[in-house]
């Protein structure tokens, strides 16, 4: 008896050693950039001279809640190894009297993600990383447009499931997004899986050759959608109640959504406008672009065109995958991001 | 602007009308904001009007009317969020019965000011410094609350009550931000009467 409470006396005493030399951190505040205060919350582990600053995806999405109800799965994954900063974007759920719509732009957002490197650096000491989701990439690509060939202000930049043409490139709809799936449909062929489906899914692409009615964009949808499976994150009554009862926020005004509405409304009209505009990209801190097989969103047929435009690119595709890359591939997602941050 | 010099006129009236009366009942209560953002809220009651009706003439039960107004101060704390401290004069209708269950519907407006806490921003020579951040709000409330005069049975000069309501602060985008609250609390009564 005395044996086995010495035992876990000992394996205890380990346990809170290993621990112990874990700088955990799990933080909220706000940071004022230009009268307008950004809520952030740093929660992982400091012992990595990196630090990540997530941006959310999906246009007026919180990153707050993203991270707080840990829909990413990160805190017991990528979080064990690196410290993540979350944000959320200029006009999004925080006191607003008036939303200042002339800054709801993707220029703006850019300078205000490079604000908040410079105080983050300055707060934690560490290197920063910026890593942007989906329409979060826009954000990131407008920020490394501010910067200059030599700037070191980022120390590198991920692009978890970014796409490079906009909703309003004809590139994407007559180039990128047919070659997709003409791809997969040989692929599938060339495996022997559903060979009869696919190759009417190849016969109709050849022929449309162009997604350019909804007509076709539906059926586009159909074929690519039936590729692959995703995985699905429940909601569990706990991720709900914390949302909703211990947030950082009004949940009220989340709910009500106008706020977030407007954003979304604002920045698919800067989208619109920006499809016109030429935004070099000089910056030579080095980028990684990763994506899914089968990320019909951002398919990685285009991510060679994101190659082409942002010097030092290195491309990760990950197999079985869609556009949640950490659901679908958490464990090939944290290695190709240990791997980069390994080589910066 | 306009908001504050209305509000700051309302109150300054609200208040100099109660002075006049003798406050009935002083009434303290846990302030919840969302139920778990904790918060005090600490109140004086002027009876303004008070009658007796029947509710059924064939069981002569009597049922107290009354018309209230209550001036009120309190705060709340929602970590991480803000710190909300209010000036929030209220009028009510409450009706109770024999048995001193009483029941209430009202309204309020006032003022809130919100203080914002841990806000940091680089300065000019790039240390980073905490700032104080702030807002000031119109505030509106609707309310119900249920409750027992516990001086009927027991001949404790005190009642309890619980007062969920929906609080509306303006400005803020689109127009206003909703608030949910519940006041739990008792109501110690001043003056001896019903």
């Amino acid at each position: 008896m005395a044996r086995y409470i010495k035992l876990n006396l000992i394996s205890l005493l380990f346990f809170f050693q290993i621990n112990s030399y874990a700088q955990n951190i799990k933080e909220y505040f706000k940071v004022n950039v230009e009268g307008y205060e950004f809520p952030v919350f740093v929660r992982g582990n400091l012992d990595s001279e990196f630090m990540l600053l997530f941006v959310q995806g999906g246009y007026g999405e919180t990153a707050i809640d993203f991270a707080r109800s840990d829909y990413p799965k990160w805190k017991k994954t990528l979080e064990k190894e690196i410290a993540i900063a979350y944000f959320d974007e200029r006009g999004l759920n925080q006191k607003v009297n008036t939303i200042d719509t002339a800054k709801i732009t993707y220029e703006q957002y850019g300078k205000d993600l490079l604000a908040l490197v410079k105080h983050l650096k300055l707060k934690y000491n560490r290197k920063i990383v910026l890593m942007g989701h989906s329409e979060g990439g826009a954000s990131v690509y407008y920020a490394l447009s501010q910067l200059t060939e030599t700037d070191t202000t980022i120390a590198g930049s991920i692009f978890l499931n970014v796409t490079y043409t906009s909703d309003f490139s004809p590139k994407r709809y007559k180039e990128v997004r047919p070659t997709y799936l003409k791809n997969i449909a040989r692929e599938f062929i060339g495996a022997g899986k559903d060979t009869a489906y696919w190759r009417e899914a190849l016969n109709w692409i050849t022929v449309t050759d162009s997604i350019h009615t909804p007509e076709i964009s539906r059926k586009w949808n159909a074929y690519t959608t039936s590729a692959f499976t995703p995985s699905k994150r429940k909601i569990g009554l706990g991720m709900a109640f914390r949302v909703i009862f211990s947030r950082p926020y009004n949940p009220y005004k989340y709910l009500y959504r106008k706020d977030n509405e407007l954003v979304d409304d604002l920045l698919w009209a800067d989208e619109r406008k920006l499809e016109t505009v030429s935004t070099e990209i000089t910056n030579r801190q080095p980028v990684l672009l990763v994506t899914g097989r089968y990320d019909d969103i951002a398919c990685p047929e285009e991510q060679d065109l994101f190659q082409e435009a942002i010097p030092n690119t290195e491309i990760r595709i990950l197999p079985d995958c869609g556009h949640e890359s950490f659901l679908d591939q958490p464990v090939l997602l944290q290695e190709a991001i240990n791997h980069f941050l390994e080589s910066i | 602007m306009q908001y504050l010099t209305a509000l700051l006129i309302l109150i300054t009236t609200t208040e100099i009308s109660a002075q006049i009366k003798k406050p009935t009942a002083i009434s303290v209560s846990y302030f919840g904001e969302t139920i778990t953002h904790p918060g005090l809220k600490i109140g004086l009651d002027y009876e303004l009007k008070s009658w007796d009706g029947n509710k059924k003439k064939s069981t002569q039960q009597t049922i107290s009317k009354s018309i209230i107004l209550s001036s009120n101060i309190g705060f709340y704390f929602h970590q991480d969020y803000q710190t909300g401290v209010f000036a929030l004069p209220e009028l009510r209708y409450s009706r109770k019965n024999q048995k001193g269950n009483f029941r209430s519907v009202g309204l309020g407006v006032g003022y809130m000011r919100t203080f914002i806490p841990n806000v940091y921003e680089v300065n000019t020579a790039n240390e980073i410094k905490r700032t104080t951040e702030g807002n000031n709000y119109f505030l509106t409330t609707c309310f119900v609350a249920f409750g027992k005069d516990l001086s009927v049975k027991y001949s404790i000069p005190m009642g309890v009550y619980i007062k969920p309501q929906i609080m509306y602060a303006l400005p803020n985008y689109p127009n206003g931000v909703t608030y949910f609250a519940l006041e739990i609390g008792i109501n110690y009564k001043l003056t001896s009467g019903k």
